[in-house]
């Protein structure tokens, strides 16, 4: 306690890349090293990396199937009631359930709502809209949307030591490491 | 995953297997094809029912394959370098499809009943449309679209020919200027063609989508059957190093697209005969629905789209070659059910076969089996001339990262 009084607490150490393959590979090293609470930052997908810092499954598949489950239900159900039950109409002698006619609006609601239960849920998920996190304190971090690639060893991981991290860090391809208040 | 391997350290020769495939494949296909010669004497109408079915199956192959070669030209993509050289050995085929329409072509009388003068003296709509569907006007369309069609073939080849040796940006150039237009090509030969050799099968039926339906489903055709065969090859170089589960993710993707397209044109054509209800348009589905053909139509609906769109739906089954190979097979087990489903519930011209119950013939499999034989066997053939990459593709070393191509 009196440590962090003294010193501005660290968010962690960053490593930033100039290729991909540099990235995905310090990542591996650093989980095979038993680093687990870290982030890989790049300008466009990445999912190996992901996969190598041990990003698990989200919810999101699930939730978007779920979502596409009841859209369709609802769309369905809701001709359903409307032509069958609340108001039936004889359309040139049709039978009132006309599934063939329910199909497009089934399979409408159903993307509709996949859609937005996909984009909901992720946002939700990953905590967003977050108006301030701590990497967005190394100088250097806005080249991550252009191309650069970072790698984040957060000060939460149990095994996260300043020097030993930092030192650990420099032996992979990275071209500069730096500690990142928080 | 692996090294980083240069690719020019790399020799593209193919495998010895190619070739032992392409004689086994045609070993298969000549056996068959003495099998449906027997038909041909037994039952030329079965006979020629059979060989409408394995013609527009293979026909899909080499025409679909030509149409992704095209998209790949003018859209690029990882999945497309690896696929290319298939395609093209697909579309190299198109010159033995010119010579394997002559049956075709020959038993034009016995195949489609508008050729029957008292068949069109009793049937007004179709003496109104004699303009269109007469003898030598639907010879001149087809020699129309098989010219086209060979002509895309030998230019689109040239220009890959060349670049196996030559990395002049404007051999690029040249195939990108003969695809685009090549795609639009495609979409009115194929609407020319399908209508003439299948719709006009039951001649007082039309549908405008019945085209761009053919299109799609020899896309997925193609697809399918690429996505196999490269996952046959997946033990020798250089697809041992670049044919890894982000390549498998982009074809499985590929084939649920087409798929979900193949149930959108189906269930389009479907759904506005239905809503119409006009007796001229529905007769084509009620002989397509009743009589036990309905096992049929269901099956397609089941087997073609919704197994195979659920299964896809799954991301882990579309990288893991050994699940996805077998949704492929089913897709291309199912496109010969849909042709068969789509040929033979049409009235035969003066034949006395009932084909309002479901009727299958020994031919309508043989016959097939003996051209898709022959079609692989050609397939090999070609694809083992070529080196399997083209060497000069300057985004080649891209297939050997992994993990991050968009």
């Amino acid at each position: 306690m009196t440590e962090s009084a003294l010193q501005p607490a660290v968010h962690g150490v960053v490593a930033e890349f100039t290729t991909p393959d540099g990235l995905v590979s310090a990542c591996k090293k650093a989980y095979a090293a038993g680093y687990r609470r870290m982030d890989a930052y790049s300008p466009f997908p990445l999912e190996e990396a992901a996969e190598a810092i041990g990003f698990e499954k989200t919810a999101v598949p699930l939730l978007t199937l779920l979502g596409g489950i009841l859209g369709g239900l609802s769309g369905y159900l809701l001709q359903y009631w409307v032509h069958v039950r609340a108001f039936p109409l004889n359309v040139g002698g049709r039978p009132y359930h006309s599934w063939p006619a329910f199909i497009v609006i089934t399979f409408e609601l159903t993307i509709l709502f996949a859609g937005i239960t996909a984009v909901v849920g992720m946002l939700a998920l990953s905590g967003l809209p977050q108006p301030y996190h701590s990497i967005f304190n190394h100088p250097r971090f806005s080249a991550a949307t252009r191309d650069r690639f970072f790698l984040c060893i957060e000060a939460a991981d149990p095994k996260f030591d300043l020097e030993q991290t930092t030192l650990f860090l420099q032996t992979t391809d990275a071209v500069e490491v730096a500690e990142v208040a928080d | 995953m692996s090294a980083k391997v240069q690719p020019a350290s790399y020799r593209f020769d193919p495998p010895v297997a190619v070739a032992s495939r392409s004689k086994r494949w045609l070993v298969l296909g000549f056996v068959a094809a003495v099998a449906a010669i027997i038909g041909a004497f037994v039952s030329s109408q079965q006979f020629l029912r059979g060989y409408l079915i394995g013609y527009m199956l293979v026909l899909g192959f080499s025409l679909g394959s030509m149409a992704l070669l095209m998209l790949g030209h003018l859209t690029g993509g990882n999945w497309w370098m690896i696929g290319r050289r298939l395609m093209e050995a697909g579309m190299a085929n198109i010159p033995l499809l010119t010579i394997l329409f002559i049956p075709i072509w020959l038993g034009r009388y016995s195949l489609y009943v508008w050729l029957d003068p008292t068949y069109v003296a009793t049937h007004h709509s179709v003496a109104a449309k004699a303009a269109y569907l007469n003898d030598q006007f639907w010879t001149l369309r087809a020699v129309i679209c098989f010219v086209l069609w060979n002509l895309w073939t030998v230019m689109l080849r040239k220009g890959s020919l060349k670049q196996d040796s030559d990395s002049s940006p404007r051999i690029w150039q040249k195939l990108k200027v003969w695809s685009a237009p090549g795609i639009l090509m495609f979409g009115f030969t194929l609407t020319v063609a399908t209508t003439d050799w299948i719709m006009s099968l039951e001649p007082t039926w039309y549908s405008t989508i019945f085209g761009m339906f053919f299109m799609i489903s020899e896309a997925l055709s193609a697809m399918a059957l690429i996505l196999v065969i490269l996952c046959s090859l997946h033990e020798f170089a250089p697809y041992d190093n670049i044919l890894g589960p982000d390549k498998l993710h982009d074809y499985g993707k590929l084939i649920l697209t087409f798929t979900m397209v193949w149930a959108y044109f189906s269930f389009s054509q479907w759904l506005i005969i239905w809503a119409g209800n006009l007796p001229d348009e529905i007769s084509w589905y009620l002989d397509r629905i009743n009589g036990g053909w309905q096992i049929v139509a269901l099956s397609l609906v089941i087997l073609q789209f919704s197994l195979p769109f659920l299964l896809l739906l799954s991301r882990e089954l579309k990288r893991d070659a050994h699940k996805l190979v077998p949704v492929a097979l089913l897709v291309l087990v199912m496109r010969y059910v849909d042709l068969y489903w789509l040929v033979v519930p049409n009235p035969f011209p003066g034949t006395g076969i009932d084909t309002h119950h479901i009727t299958y013939h020994w031919t309508y499999f043989a016959v097939p089996l003996a051209l898709v034989g022959i079609w692989l066997g050609a397939f090999f053939w070609h694809f083992g001339k070529r080196p399997l990459l083209v060497v000069t593709e300057p985004m080649l070393p891209r297939l050997w990262e992994h993990g991050h191509e968009h």
